[in-house]
């Protein structure tokens, strides 16, 4: 497992191309360093490899969704600490109840949030 | 029956010719001079013959005694050979699962149509206790229903799953009552309707509402963000004629959000599609993120939301789901509704049996000609439209409809231009 001495390495975890794309400039032009998977196999894998401070976690994808990744992430003693910030689209509060009880610290929606926003809430998470 | 008829018409001639007799002797007696040797013997005579007839009236009415007698017990002969008949061929036949149990549950009886349904032979089930085959679910109706059953409580139409012998799954409508036999016996009948194919068609229709809301809303969510790259990395080169542009691009993506929303939840209102599942909640946290959700516009509209409490319940039994479109559509109209300067106050009150949240606002107000039209479908405000504030019309249907769910009230009081305060009363469970 790799040592992380940044402090802000962050880890999007979302399936969907334009979103994580979005997500990716976004984190980089704010001076992130932002690593990606597209399901919650490869997040599991990134995130041990890597460490990353934060991870930015859909919960709807293919393979293994959000809350599996998040329940297993908990599990680890690599991962039991890691901030996590879920990503929804509020199709359903009683799964984002679900996931904040998994070990969820915060959860965004994301049809009603911008990127700058999120970038604020990462900054305030990570204490940057 | 001829034979009664006839018989009462014999007793009816019998007795007017009785009376008719000892009239007339009486009356001859009385108003012309006979010599009495006649006037005796006529009554003499007329007496013999009332006895006589007396006599055959008895043995008449003896004999429409055991005609009807016997006619009765024939009809109820008949009757009963009937029902005996009829009824158990009812059981036998009809399309609806019967199954007849003992007190314990204990199946004495079943029907074809439950034999189809459990996909066994006919009477295969007798003899096995029927409260196996029940499925327990979160409400635990499997232990639910022998136990009401237990203190001869019925049951109407309750929906849970059964296993059948072959291992398949049933969704069934279960009614059940008990009644005592003719040695006072507790039994009870069952009937299982099967409404499996009713349940698919309803996962069915919630799984199409939430695949439909996932992928309406993940292109909206890219589209939204990506016009924010693009203004932002567009600064300082964009006409001010393409920043209008994009602004009303971000605008519409935010519309159409709000859009896809209200439909989805009309759509699961109306397919009734929503199951209702109650849930702790920690009220505090609850309606701060919902007023989190509207301090961004508040900000940018400089309206003060303000939150206080009249009550140290902070945690209610409530739908989620549904308390946060009840809510959230309050709150959001107060504040799209208030324009500069006002203020939206969220005041939680409780009173021991009810939670009450009584949102206010010193926004625009409901025109009075129009308050009697602000729940239905699609209905704004002429002042809301001409002040070009961004609603769907579904905001309040769908508050109300939520509101009914959850088995409350949602009252209002508003003045054009004044404000409005709008009391939402849901009982506490």
């Amino acid at each position: 497992m790799n040592t992380n001495t940044h402090k802000n390495k962050i880890l999007i975890v979302e399936d969907e191309i334009d979103l994580r794309d979005a997500l990716v400039t976004a984190f980089t032009y704010e001076g992130f360093l932002t690593l990606v998977a597209g399901d919650g196999e490869e997040g599991l894998s990134v995130a041990e490899a890597e460490a990353p401070n934060l991870i930015l976690l859909d919960i709807s994808m293919p393979k293994m969704n959000g809350l599996t990744m998040l329940k297993k992430l908990r599990e680890t003693a690599w991962g039991k600490d890691t901030k996590v910030i879920v990503m929804t689209v509020l199709d359903d509060l009683s799964k984002v109840a679900e996931v904040m009880d998994a070990g969820g610290d915060e959860y965004v929606v994301k049809t009603q949030v911008t990127l700058t926003e999120i970038v604020q809430k990462v900054k305030h998470k990570l204490d940057l | 029956m001829k034979t009664i008829s006839s018989n009462m018409s014999a007793l009816f001639v019998s007795v007017i010719v009785c009376v008719v007799m000892l009239g007339t002797t009486l009356f001859f007696w009385k108003n012309f001079s006979i010599p009495s040797a006649y006037l005796e013997q006529s009554f003499l005579g007329a007496i013999l013959f009332c006895i006589t007839l007396l006599t055959v009236l008895i043995y008449q009415s003896r004999k429409i005694y055991d005609s009807a007698h016997s006619l009765a017990r024939s009809m109820t002969r008949d009757m009963l050979e009937d029902s005996q008949e009829l009824f158990p061929h009812l059981f036998r036949k009809s399309p609806l699962p019967y199954i007849v149990i003992d007190d314990s549950g204990v199946v004495t009886a079943m029907n074809i149509a439950v034999a189809r349904l459990f996909s066994v032979e006919l009477d295969v089930l007798v003899g096995i206790n029927i409260f196996l085959f029940l499925v327990d679910d979160e409400g635990g109706k499997a232990t639910l229903i022998p136990e009401y059953f237990k203190e001869e409580k019925s049951l109407n139409e309750v929906e849970v799953q059964i296993r059948r012998p072959d291992g398949v799954l049933r969704w069934v409508s279960l009614s059940l009552f008990s009644f005592r036999d003719r040695t006072r016996k507790k039994q009870g009948l069952l009937t299982l309707v099967d409404i499996t194919k009713q349940k698919q068609v309803d996962k069915a229709k919630t799984e199409f509402v939430s695949l439909a809301s996932h992928q309406l809303r993940t292109p909206i969510s890219a589209m939204k963000w990506n016009v924010e790259l693009l203004v932002s990395a567009s600064e300082g080169t964009f006409t001010p004629l393409q920043k209008t542009y994009a602004d009303k691009i971000a605008r519409n993506i935010d519309r159409m959000d709000m859009l896809v929303a209200d439909f989805l939840n009309v759509s699961k209102l109306e397919l009734g599609t929503l199951e209702v599942q109650y849930t702790t909640l920690d009220l505090v946290a609850f309606i701060q993120g919902i007023v989190d959700e509207y301090i961004i516009l508040a900000q940018k509209k400089n309206v003060q939301i303000t939150i206080d409490w009249d009550t140290i319940t902070k945690s209610i039994l409530s739908d989620s789901n549904l308390l946060h479109m009840i809510i959230s559509n309050v709150i959001g109209n107060a504040v799209k509704y208030t324009p500069s300067g006002g203020v939206v106050r969220v005041h939680v009150q409780y009173d021991g049996a009810h939670i009450m949240f009584v949102i206010s606002d010193t926004g625009i107000g409901i025109p009075e000609e129009e308050q009697g039209m602000i729940f239905s479908k699609l209905f704004r405000g002429t002042n809301a439209q001409t002040e070009i504030i961004e609603g769907t019309g579904l905001g309040l249907y769908i508050v109300q409809e939520a509101v009914h769910i959850l088995g409350g009230t949602i009252t209002f009081i508003s003045h054009e231009g004044r404000g409005s305060v709008f009391t939402v009363t849901l009982p506490i469970k």
